[in-house]
Order: structure tokens, then C-alpha cells, then sequence
């Protein structure tokens, strides 16, 4: 390659590692427990989000147990029903996005089977306020896990020009040694 | 065009990966020596074309690239879009990899397409007008066909086909100002600079 074309290949990588918003080459869903219900939100590898993904939410059977539709912020409620739950996101154009959710240990409602006493059902309230309350703070960080976990990085693109380049350097080899071999 | 896995059926999957299989197993056999180093170069370029955005109004649009492609390689977009596909899949997460045959038929039948047709045009004269109108046309087409077979396949999938087809294609429009005249500039530069790109077998 020239020089002009490896410099303008390396000018375009610069801009390719740039971050920055783009449209659905993939999408994301990110979902956890706010209380008794399951908030979430459907978002582009930018950043962005992504109004009107229809979201569904099946057991651990495969059973579709609720469903619903991003909002204009692409955020999304749904009914928490116990268990394990897997939340599939699904765009028009064949995007798909995938999360497994855990009913956390205790939710509000889930008290004590038999007729407690006065101090205990006020003890399970406390705990359903505190976890409600610890969810709204951490599920922002879980939310900015997720979204870092699977960004981009420039080493990423790096590695498939690589792989790119040694594909083209083996062909060629393998083509030259063909043509040597019928030669002799 | 960056399909994920679960979206199509079994026999839409098995069917569209025998075909890109195919293509590829053609593209490979008329693909010469000499041109390995270009496939790979244009290869690289559909792989980083994606993470490239151009502001166009109030949204972004990235560049796709399949036209230019099918323009220079023929045949040999199918196995340069494969690996480029493969690596995007795998390193970006976009499109999942059993849905990789029908991404690279999605993208590789259009690129080929308007190869089979640009190149011909090509091969009545180098006017530098006609060398960017083709470049546009062709680029543009591109556009157009992927916009078709990926609406196509979705339907085989049981989905809506008229639905999501306008839908892709409304996404897609403010990305035909920015393809057609970008695919029409490379064709000009290549002249410039390497005229042999632009006919294949000539050197056969």
C-alpha cells in the first residue's frame, strides 16, 4: 500500500474509534428490579436510545409472560414475576438483544407465610423500602457496566485488520505456492 | 444487514447460508492473485466503514460500502464481505453468527449486482461525469437492493414485508445523498491514481 492510502487508512481509523452515537448495527437491553416492578431501558451501542422495540419478558420455560414497547427514552416497565426471566428486545429490521434477570430475595408483598406479629411485618416493609432503595442507586452502575462491557474499543479494530491482513497474507502464499508447485 | 441470531427461521438460515456459501466458493474461484491484495483492502475498508459516521442533518449516517465493493471485486465482494462481516460479528457483537450467511447474501448479491451492471458502463469510456455517475449509481443501487433482500428475508421469516421495508428504507435515504457521491468520488480517485482497479481481467 502507499503511503497516501496507509496514512488516509489510518486517518479513518482515528475516526472510527471516535465514539459517538450511530444507528442500530446492534441493539442493547439493560432491565433490573425497582420494588416489585422490572424497569429498563433499550439503547444503540452509542448510547442512544431506542424508541418503539417491542420487549418481551419469558420464564425460564419459554413462556412469554409480559410484553410491552419502549416509550420516546426507550425506557420500559414491566410486572415482575418471580423467578428467572429472560428479556428479549426485538427491532423491525431483525435486531435482537437478550437479558437474563433475577427476582432479587425478597420482594415487597413476599412476607412471612403465617400471621406475623406486629414488629415482624413492619421489619419486612423495612427491608422492601431498603431494597428498593439500594436498587435505585445501583442499577445506574449495573447500567453502566453493562454499557462498558460491551463498548467498543480500538484495539478491537485493530485486531480485524489484522485479521484481514494475515487472511490476505496466507491466500497469498498459499496461491504462490500453488502456482511454484505446477511450475516444477 | 447486521441480522442477530433468533431473528430468522431454520430453513430461511439453511437456505441463505448454502447460498452465501456458494457465492463465496465463485468469488473465491475468480478471484486472482494479483487481486488478493485489493479484496483485502476493500475488505478492511466495509469492516471500519461502519464505525464511520458522517453528520447528515440532525441524525448520522454511516457508510455501507457494498456498492463499491461489487464494483471493483465482482464475484469477490461475497468471500471479502464474509471475513469482514465474521469479524465485525465477533469483535462488535453486531449481527450474530449463525445469521452470518444471510448477512453476507444481504450485502454480497447487491454489491454483485451492481457490479454486473456499472461495470460494463464503465468499460464505454472514462469521462470523469461518467465515471462519478456510475460510481453514484451504483453506490445508490446498492443501497436500494440491501434495503430489498433484507426485507425480503424477513419476510420468508415471517415478518410484515411492506412495513418494514419502508421502514429500512426511510432509515436509509439521508444515507443514499451520502453514498451515491462518496462511491462516485472513489471511482474518480482510483482513476486517477490506479486505473487498472477499475478493469478487472485486463491483466489476464
Amino acid at each position: 500500500m502507499t503511503a497516501r492510502s496507509t496514512f488516509l487508512l489510518i486517518a479513518l481509523l482515528l475516526v472510527a474509534a471516535w465514539p459517538h452515537p450511530g444507528q442500530a448495527h446492534a441493539i442493547r437491553i439493560f432491565a433490573a428490579y425497582e420494588g416489585a416492578a422490572i424497569r429498563g431501558s433499550v439503547y444503540l451501542p452509542g448510547g442512544n436510545p431506542l424508541a418503539g422495540a417491542s420487549v418481551a419478558a419469558s420464564d425460564q420455560a419459554g413462556r412469554v409472560v409480559a410484553r410491552t414497547a419502549t416509550d420516546d427514552q426507550g425506557q420500559f416497565t414491566l410486572s415482575g414475576g418471580g423467578g428467572i426471566l429472560l428479556l428479549t428486545a426485538e427491532t423491525m429490521d431483525g435486531h435482537r438483544a437478550e437479558f437474563t434477570l433475577a427476582a432479587p430475595k425478597l420482594a415487597p408483598g413476599q412476607g412471612q407465610a403465617d400471621a406475623p406479629p406486629a414488629a415482624a411485618r413492619s421489619n419486612d416493609e423495612l427491608r422492601a423500602l431498603i431494597e428498593k432503595a439500594v436498587a435505585r442507586q445501583l442499577n445506574p452502575l449495573r447500567e453502566q457496566l453493562d454499557r462498558e462491557a460491551h463498548r467498543r474499543r480500538l484495539q478491537d479494530i485493530l485486531g480485524g485488520l489484522g485479521y484481514i491482513a494475515g487472511l490476505a497474507g496466507l491466500a497469498l502464499y498459499g496461491v504462490a505456492r500453488k502456482k511454484t508447485g505446477k511450475r516444477d | 444487514m447486521h441480522l442477530a441470531d433468533g431473528i430468522l427461521t431454520g430453513p430461511v438460515l439453511a437456505g441463505t447460508t448454502l447460498l452465501a456459501v456458494a457465492g463465496v466458493a465463485l468469488g473465491l474461484r475468480r478471484t486472482d492473485y494479483e487481486q488478493i491484495p485489493q479484496t483485502a483492502v476493500l475488505a478492511a475498508a466495509f469492516f471500519v466503514s461502519s464505525l464511520i459516521h458522517v453528520p447528515l442533518g440532525p441524525s448520522q449516517v454511516h457508510l455501507v460500502l457494498n456498492g463499491l465493493l461489487g464494483l471493483l471485486l465482482g464475484w469477490g465482494a461475497f468471500p471479502a464481505l464474509l471475513v469482514a462481516l465474521f469479524l465485525q460479528a465477533i469483535l462488535f457483537g453486531y449481527g450474530g453468527l449463525t445469521a452470518l450467511g444471510a448477512n453476507t447474501l444481504i450485502m454480497a448479491l447487491p454489491a454483485v449486482i451492481c457490479g454486473f451492471l456499472a461495470r460494463p458502463l464503465l468499460a464505454r469510456g472514462r469521462h470523469p461525469v461518467r465515471l462519478f455517475a456510475v460510481g453514484c449509481l451504483s453506490g445508490g443501487l446498492a443501497l436500494v437492493l440491501n434495503s430489498i433482500f433484507l426485507a425480503a428475508i424477513l419476510y420468508l421469516s415471517d415478518r410484515e414485508f411492506l412495513g418494514v421495508l419502508s421502514a429500512i428504507f426511510l432509515a436509509h435515504l439521508p444515507l443514499l445523498l451520502v453514498e451515491g457521491p462518496l462511491t462516485g468520488a472513489a471511482v474518480l480517485f482510483l482513476h486517477k491514481t490506479k486505473p487498472e482497479i477499475l478493469t478487472p481481467g485486463a491483466h489476464r
